[in-house]
């Protein structure tokens, strides 16, 4: 909210405009984010290969709701419409990286590899 | 590179250009394919291993080189190699460790290692045409090798020896519509934006490929971006009074963004974008504009308001995009496709009688599609017009993997509908798909098997609709939530059959009062799944059983006491401690604990098979 008001200020816009283009598009965020950022998409291909059951598993391993950071600012959790690699279903990104296939039995050693 | 100032300039390029591939082509080249898809697979440690490979034994008659993906996306890191004696051979689900055996006993040896390659006749690839993606087996990074492939010959034909009617009428008699959904003629858009009032005019292409389970533009952008350039710059001709043009490209696309970006810096160097274009006075610009992760910015008046810098809220129309007032800041402006825009070079090129000689009457030319989901050869590919979904589905891809039934296939993302088995021999087409209530989209092919729900399906797409709608219109912003939440009922074994009355009555006036694409078809995967799967809505209903056993609500896990050998995983895997028994001893679920993961059902060894999922009396 505060970095909204610099801009409004600046800008000499109204916040309630700023408001709503940060709140339209999704690559602008409102709370931090972490040092790794995990992606689990949910788009269709992902979604019927059990992307859902997927981001359940993530969220209790790191016990986040999408949108929120660990306290130690480890990792923060998103879900993105369509990474566009469909043909890998189901797939998270975490940083640049994309990992494809992925099992919910298989999160712990992925996680454990980002410090 | 010296500025190219004439067609001749040009084609003693391509001379050149030609030459060089023809003398790789005397060598073994190895092409490790590096789309998106590929690199998230690990192709460049593929690519790095072949370095690492050949170099100790300096094999100087073998080229490593890089090419783009060419859709064969769930058998990635995929790698072609081509030498004189055995032709082309594909290799599949490469990874570091098979590249020494290849290089030894293919490269050096002269055998490609057969277990690995992919057949060349294999219906997956001869069914295909490939069309839009011929150019993936080039490097996209370089344009001398587009050059040499016919690149920007169609340009240079119609900035020399085409008046610019005669290109829209050229473009007219190829049939081409346009590849972003709608299916609407090229030309005739075109012709709108011609016939406004001079002044300065935009082209626009639309790259902004929201829908998920589709990415063919992706494709089309990291592996071919100059057809695109060349494309736009023969509309920009052909309109006329255009001297800017713009890409708008999702940010969830970093690769496609740095190939075109490349691409167009390098068009511009060669004198093939910019002032002056190849000494004939013509002057054409194109800039990329990163979207920001709006799903509606694909509807083309959000796409201008988002390219202007506004929140890209859709508009009432008219005034259209074509016409004065109602385009790109307020100048008549075309928006096409990427995929439209990448077929113009070919059909300049090539003729347009050539461009119609594949598909059907009224269906001109190829479409690529994203075959995903549960299907065996998922990926991207490129087939004519009117081919059946069957013969897609089930010869190309290979059919529905581990023995499973095919239910239902999804075309058109969260605007289109899903079509069951009884219809799989319709022919994809921009009549045949819309008069089943799906939409043909931008091509993707969702395939789902007998363990998809599909009022988990329908709701899925409301809630993707539901926070992607922009709030503008009251319908939507409020009628997509009241929708989900009577799924969300029917869902957890709590809906009416009254229910779906007022989901169908929502659902008509949603689509008839809303302002953009976005609220008209949101309620059709709602539509086409209670017309076709009605019943498995009464399930849902009457049964409190959810028949694909997907909606947890209706669902429970169980351990067959006759087939549990006690080994404990189950019991250690259980997030939530809800598996009680001892070593040797048959396990039990506590059902009041139990948060219906599914755990217990992945972990339990196959050989044992001892956990099972039942909704309802079953």
């Amino acid at each position: 909210m505060p970095v909204l008001k610099i801009i409004s200020r600046d800008l000499k816009v109204p916040i309630s405009e700023v408001y709503g283009i940060v709140s339209f598009y999704h690559f602008f965020a409102m709370v931090p984010k972490g040092k790794h950022v995990i992606q689990v998409c949910m788009g269709t291909s992902c979604y019927v290969k059990g992307g859902q059951r997927l981001l359940d598993a993530l969220k209790k391993e790191l016990n986040l709701e999408p949108e929120e950071i660990t306290p130690d600012g480890r990792f923060s959790l998103e879900t993105v419409r369509c990474l566009g690699c469909c043909g890998l279903s189901p797939v998270m990104a975490i940083g640049d990286d994309v990992h494809r296939k992925v099992k919910p039995s298989k999160l712990k050693d992925i996680l454990s590899s980002y410090e | 590179m010296k500025r190219l100032t004439s067609v001749k300039e040009l084609q003693s390029l391509r001379e050149q250009a030609q030459a060089r591939l023809a003398e790789l082509e005397k060598k073994i080249q190895v092409k490790v394919h590096l789309g998106t898809c590929g690199i998230a697979s690990g192709a460049n440690k593929v690519s790095e291993a072949f370095v690492r490979e050949v170099e100790p034994r300096k094999l100087s008659d073998v080229v490593i080189l890089e090419a783009a993906c060419i859709g064969l996306c769930g058998r990635e890191p995929v790698a072609t190699v081509i030498d004189p004696k055995n032709g082309k051979t594909i290799y599949c689900d490469l990874d570091e460790n098979r590249v020494p055996r290849i290089v030894e006993e293919h490269l050096v040896g002269g055998k490609p290692v057969k277990e690995w390659t992919l057949a060349l006749d294999a219906p997956l690839l001869k069914l295909q045409e490939i069309r839009v993606m011929h150019n993936q087996d080039l490097d996209p990074m370089d344009i001398e090798q587009y050059i040499a492939r016919d690149g920007y010959q169609a340009l240079a034909k119609v900035l020399t020896k085409m008046k610019p009617d005669e290109v829209v009428d050229e473009v007219g008699k190829s049939g081409l519509r346009g590849r972003g959904g709608a299916g609407f003629p090229t030309a005739r858009k075109w012709k709108f934006v011609c016939s406004a009032p001079s002044g300065e005019k935009y082209v626009v292409c639309n790259g902004d490929e929201g829908d998920p389970g589709a990415y063919m533009n992706r494709a089309v952008l990291e592996g071919n971006p100059h057809s695109v350039i060349e494309g736009m710059a023969i509309g920009a001709y052909a309109i006329g009074n255009v001297r800017q043009g713009y890409s708008y490209i999702r940010a969830e696309y970093p690769l496609a963004i740095e190939t075109l970006s490349h691409a167009i810096a390098q068009a511009r160097e060669y004198g093939l974008l910019g002032k002056n274009t190849l000494g004939t006075g013509f002057e054409f610009h194109i800039d990329i504009f990163p979207g920001a992760g709006a799903f509606v910015c694909g509807e083309e008046t959000g796409l201008l308001h988002s390219i202007e810098g506004e929140r890209g809220n859709p508009r009432q129309r008219p005034p259209f995009p074509a016409n004065v007032g109602g385009g790109l800041f307020g100048k008549p402006t075309t928006i096409n496709n990427v995929e439209s825009w990448s077929n113009i070079p070919q059909i300049i090129f090539r003729g347009a009688d050539w461009f119609a000689s594949v598909g059907n009457e009224k269906n001109k030319g190829t479409k690529t599609l994203c075959l995903v989901g549960n299907v065996n050869n998922t990926g991207l590919v490129e087939v004519p017009l009117g081919m059946t979904l069957s013969k897609v589905i089930f010869d190309i891809g290979g059919g529905i993997p581990d023995g499973k039934k095919f239910k239902a296939v999804q075309l058109g993302g969260p605007s289109g509908g899903v079509i069951p088995i009884k219809h799989v021999n319709t022919p994809i087409d921009y009549e045949a798909i819309p008069s089943l209530g799906a939409i043909m989209g931008s091509g993707g092919v969702v395939v789902m098997d007998e363990d998809s729900c599909m009022v988990d399906i329908a709701k899925f797409f409301l809630q993707f609709t539901r926070d992607e709608s922009c709030g503008k219109c009251t319908t939507c912003r409020a009628g997509i939530p009241k929708m989900l939440e009577i799924l969300n009922k029917i869902s957890q074994g709590e809906g009416t059959i009254e229910g779906l009355d007022v989901l169908a009555e929502l659902a008509e006036m949603i689509a008839a009062t809303s302002l953009c694409g976005l609220g008209q078809t949101s309620p059709n995967p709602v539509l086409t799944t209670l017309r076709y799967f009605r019943d498995e809505y009464e399930a849902h209903i009457k049964d409190k059983r959810c028949p694909a056993r997907v909606c947890s609500a209706l669902v429970t896990y169980h351990v067959l006491p006759d087939k549990c050998q006690g080994c404990g995983i189950c019991l250690r895997e259980c997030p939530v401690g809800a598996i009680s028994g001892g070593k040797r001893l048959v396990h039990v679920i506590d059902q009041d604990k139990c948060i219906k993961c599914g755990t217990c059902l992945d972990v339990c060894p196959p050989r044992f098979s001892a956990v099972t999922k039942v909704s309802g009396k079953e």
